[in-house]
């Protein structure tokens, strides 16, 4: 039970603290009448009363020091010396709130920077997803040779492969296939509402088991369920339930029609869940049939698994590797030289940690030189402060108790500026999120302040406290002669070597963001292949049940673009199955007569499906040959054009026009809707065009063919349409309601000017650059500020100096340079500092520049003339008041 | 801070409670004054308790729950602070008295070895 007491003890105690219960004086009466009882004692008894007394006082000790030690027992003295430093330090700063509030600001500058790239990076990179075991989830691809050496270097696996990989393997607790497309959704019987094309994903049924998700009402699905004629159940997102059903969970147990066959709602998902998309309204099983398991040829799933507990990465992709080796030996037709590759699912948006890596870099240059500017302030102060501490000093100080002291002033500096850092963060954060690239996100991209990003704050307020405190504090401890001379606060070394440090932090931070700004220059100067300005893009799906026939599904189009070239705004509307910056593109297998095979694989390339007034609608140009022409129909011969890296790769020393070009697995039997009707094998090559960005300004281009609507009609495509003068995103609406009329069921999503979805292909280093430049900025404002108060304080200390200088006739011109000359002579080792900072950092910044190397000269020289003007600025105007110095004054005040 | 020699006043501290609780028990509600008197006659002179060592204790066996302390009169109607012993102050007691006897008998068996 002992500590229990002890426990009670230290309550009592620590409630003592904040308030005595028995206070000073009763505790001194307690003992003044316990000497008094001795004395009185003492008196009995014959002999030498007064010996006896004084004999007992002493006995009994003195009243001082028992108080002492009663003090000391009643509270929690260290806890009392710490809320005593805390108000002298808060005395402190009300007595000079002209130091503080440029301290305060200054620091909440640099944790409010700090903060909000903390909470943006936590957002996309670190959060973790709210998966079960999310770091054990994997992508499985399909590869070969030959793809490994194209941009999209791996393809959805076959589902034949998936049934076999999935019975077969032992590294793996789930694998489940996945295909998100668009479908028909009407309501049960009585439902009045019209069918809704919304986004809905099939999956194996063991998928929200694998990510440990649970249904809020209902079930979700059981293994049996991907059997056909068990399959034609379905599971609702909440937020579709809600929209449609108007959350009424009695739907749970009915039927919808789903593409025209009734599906049962067996269940519906919790409000926060979505994978990859947030727009997800429905999920069902993926029907495996006896088609499904034999299916090899085609790659038209996605596969996710999630490995067993002790699985590594490495075992998992070797077992996978011995499985594609088993499966090429069984069906060497489909799957010889195919093998699989595994990526991990989670963290999403990988692709961005160099940059925020940047970032990170340069919020910590901007914090350290706010720490560094707030530890001059303080170090200036603690000259001022000498001949207080040395009093203390001599009435008992300890060194520690006086750095302690300082330093909780600092840590309160800290805490206020943290605290106005929080504010400076959410201003920051709430300028920042709209200018943030759409990226995938696992939820809803809350950008707050949560508890993760309190303790970072807490750890930064911490940090910064000790950073800035440090150095002062155990300076200003040192003791001082109490005859203070005017020389002896001497020329501030330590003011000067911070300030150094501070201009190297500045340079590293200018180079940083010109080299960025360089790179976004060179970025938006790619030439896209395409003309973007005044095109209108917006998806369209055809409804297979509604669209079965191949010449309904071009009848369709041609109707959409004959309705749309009559209008004036239009001027030229053209149709293609995957746009630029898609975010994905159709792959086909093409065969080469006469190319050599190789063994390793087969030749996949990019596959458009278009209508010959595509290449003048997004303004393709044509390098060679022809385009296609509305007659290249269904009965005459089949053509294809292809782009100029195909040309190069495969037809290099010779004219590919009139070439013939095999182009296979090409929606075959299976329910891949995004693949188009295929009805023919060869084509023959009519032209070349050139080549266009699709996906990543800065990556290569993959081979293309381009084969014609008519002769392999697809029910997915995206229309563009080029506007004669007006704003593309003015004729939305009459677009719209143009297919509208055609046929309503037809579904019109996202609409978007290509200028804008070009735009958001820069967008990522257009932030980067942004928050750099004004980071740079920042960091020179306060890099001026340190300059100048430095330079100021020196001048200051001087004084006497300059003064007997221009007493003996030295020209205002020479002391004028002598105050520069310092301030460039620190100007001098900062920028050599900064320089050397910036080539060794050279390599963290590789990955986000462009078209510009890390060392580039002109950049790095022209950022040390700047950073020399800004000192040069700084120090004019200390420099102009020590010529104004009277020597007659000063001598005379000594 | 004050400046203590931590060796003797904790080890002190643990007999001190015990010598202060049981003088309570023994003697019932007293001042201080009386508990440093009654210890220095029942040892014979050998404790002699100043006032540093004691008040601290004292009130530190208030802290723990062991002690309460009120103001009252003395027999001779002086003002004085006097301390009773609590419920939890006799469990205490007790606990340590046996804590004590225990000690004493295994030092006890491990000294008379020596002969």
């Amino acid at each position: 039970m002992n500590w229990m007491s002890a426990l009670r003890e230290w309550m009592k105690r620590f409630l003592e603290t904040l308030h005595p219960s028995r206070a000073d004086r009763e505790l001194e009466q307690e003992l003044r009448s316990h000497l008094e009882f001795a004395v009185e004692d003492a008196r009995r008894g014959d002999d030498h009363p007064d010996t006896r007394i004084r004999l007992a006082r002493i006995q009994a000790g003195g009243i001082a020091q028992t108080m002492e030690a009663l003090r000391d027992q009643r509270g929690l003295p260290w806890l009392a010396d710490l809320l005593a430093d805390v108000r002298f330090g808060w005395r402190m700063l009300t007595r000079s709130p002209g130091f503080a509030t440029v301290a305060i600001l200054t620091l909440a500058i640099g944790i409010g920077a700090t903060t909000a790239v903390f909470t943006v990076a936590d957002a996309l990179l670190l959060r973790p997803p709210p998966f079960e075991h999310s770091e054990r989830l994997y992508w499985i691809y399909d590869t070969n040779d030959e793809l490994r050496q194209t941009v999209n270097d791996a393809v959805g696996p076959s589902p034949g492969n998936f049934i076999d990989w999935r019975e077969r393997n032992r590294s793996f607790d789930y694998m489940v296939a996945w295909r998100n497309w668009w479908f028909s959704v009407a309501g049960p019987s009585n439902d009045q509402m019209a069918a809704e094309q919304v986004r809905g994903v099939m999956v194996s049924p063991s998928f929200f088991d694998m990510l440990g998700v649970q249904a809020t009402l209902g079930r979700t699905f059981r293994p049996e369920e991907e059997e056909p004629g068990r399959d034609q159940v379905a599971v609702l997102t909440d937020g579709f339930w809600r929209r449609r059903f108007g959350g009424d969970p009695a739907i749970v147990g009915r039927a919808v029609t789903i593409d025209g066959r009734p599906f049962v709602i067996v269940g519906v998902l919790p409000a926060e869940f979505y994978f990859l998309w947030p727009d997800s309204a429905v999920f069902m099983p993926m029907q495996v049939d006896a088609g499904f398991r034999s299916l090899r040829s085609s790659h038209s799933i996605a596969v996710l698994a999630r490995t067993g507990p002790r699985v590594r990465r490495t075992d998992a992709q070797a077992e996978l590797d011995q499985l594609s080796r088993d499966l090429a030996a069984m069906y060497p037709t489909a799957n010889a030289g195919w093998s699989a590759a595994l990526q991990p699912v989670f963290p999403l948006n990988r692709n961005l940690r160099p940059a925020l890596l940047v970032l990170f870099g340069a919020v910590g240059c901007v914090l350290l030189i706010a720490c560094i500017n707030v530890a001059s302030l303080l170090l200036v102060r603690a000259g001022i402060r000498r001949r207080e501490i040395a009093v203390r000093t001599a009435m008992g100080a300890t060194r520690g108790r006086l750095v302690r002291q300082m330093l909780t002033e600092t840590a309160l500096l800290a805490g206020i500026g943290s605290f106005a850092g929080l504010l400076v963060a959410g201003l920051g954060l709430r300028l920042l999120v709209p200018l943030i690239p759409e990226i995938q996100i696992t939820r809803a991209l809350t950008i707050g302040i949560n508890a993760r990003v309190f303790t970072f704050i807490l750890g930064a307020a911490v940090l910064t406290a000790m950073v800035t405190g440090l150095v002062p504090a155990v300076r200003a401890s040192r003791t001082e002669r109490l005859r203070v001379s005017a020389q002896s606060a001497g020329r501030a070394p330590a003011g000067r070597v911070l300030l150094t440090i501070e201009i190297g932090l500045c340079l590293m931070l200018l180079v940083g963001a010109t080299l960025l700004l360089q790179t976004l220059r060179n970025l938006q100067q790619i030439d896209p292949g395409f003309r973007p300005e005044r095109v209108l893009t917006m998806q369209l799906w055809l409804p297979e049940a509604k669209y079965q026939s191949p010449t309904s599904v071009s009848a369709f189009y041609q109707e959409v673009l004959r309705r749309l070239h009559q209008f004036p705004q239009v001027s030229v509307a053209g149709l293609v199955n995957t746009r630029p910056f898609l975010g994905w593109s159709l792959g086909a297998t093409v065969d080469i007569p006469g190319r050599v095979e190789r063994t390793s694989g087969e030749l996949i390339v990019g596959c458009r499906i278009i209508t010959p007034t595509l290449l003048p609608a997004l303004g393709i140009r044509l390098i060679r040959g022809r385009g296609l022409v509305d007659s290249d129909g269904p009965g005459t011969a089949a053509v294809a054009l292809i782009n100029e890296t195909m040309a190069r790769r495969f037809w290099s020393a010779e004219d590919p026009v009139g070439k013939s070009l095999g182009v296979r697995s090409l929606g075959s039997t299976t329910d891949a809707p995004w693949w188009p009707e295929q009805m023919a094998d060869m084509f023959t090559i009519v032209g070349v065009v050139e080549d266009v960005k699709e996906s990543r300004l800065n990556s290569q281009v993959e081979p293309v063919v381009y084969l014609s609507y008519l002769q392999n009609p697809s029910r997915y495509m995206h229309l563009l349409v080029r506007t004669a003068s007006v704003p593309p995103t003015t004729v939305t609406h009459l677009v719209q309601r143009t297919i509208q009329a055609i046929d309503p069921d037809v579904g019109a999503y996202d609409p978007r000017s290509m200028e804008a979805v070009l735009d958001q292909a820069v967008a990522a280093p257009r932030l980067n650059s942004l928050l750099l430049w004004v980071f740079a900025t920042v960091a020179l404002l306060l890099s001026a500020a340190g300059v100048y108060g430095v330079t100021s304080y020196a001048v200051t200390q001087r004084t006497q100096e300059f003064a007997i200088r221009i007493a003996v006739g030295a020209e205002a011109r020479s002391v004028f340079h002598m105050v520069t000359r310092q301030g460039l002579a620190v100007a001098a080792v900062g920028i050599a500092m900064g320089l050397g900072g910036a080539l060794l950092l050279a390599r963290f910044f590789a990955g986000v520049l462009y078209g510009v190397v890390p060392t580039d000269p002109v950049t790095l020289i022209g950022s040390a003339g700047v950073m020399l003007v800004v000192v040069l600025v700084a120090c004019w105007r200390p420099a102009w008041r020590a010529t104004r110095v009277d020597p007659i004054i000063v001598l005379r005040a000594d | 801070m004050a400046t203590r020699e931590p060796d003797k006043t904790d080890v002190l501290q643990g007999t001190l409670d015990l010598m202060v609780l049981q003088t309570l028990a023994m003697v019932g509600p007293s001042h201080g004054y009386a508990i440093a008197a009654r210890l220095e006659q029942a040892s014979q002179g050998s404790i002699q308790l100043n006032m540093g060592t004691l008040y601290p204790g004292l009130m530190r066996l208030e802290q723990r729950g062991w002690v309460r302390g009120r103001w009252g009169v003395t027999d001779s109607n002086r003002k004085a602070r006097f301390y009773t012993i609590t419920a939890a102050g006799r469990r205490q007691l007790d606990a340590e008295k046996a804590e004590w006897r225990r000690m004493t008998s295994i030092m006890h068996t491990l000294l008379s070895e020596d002969q």
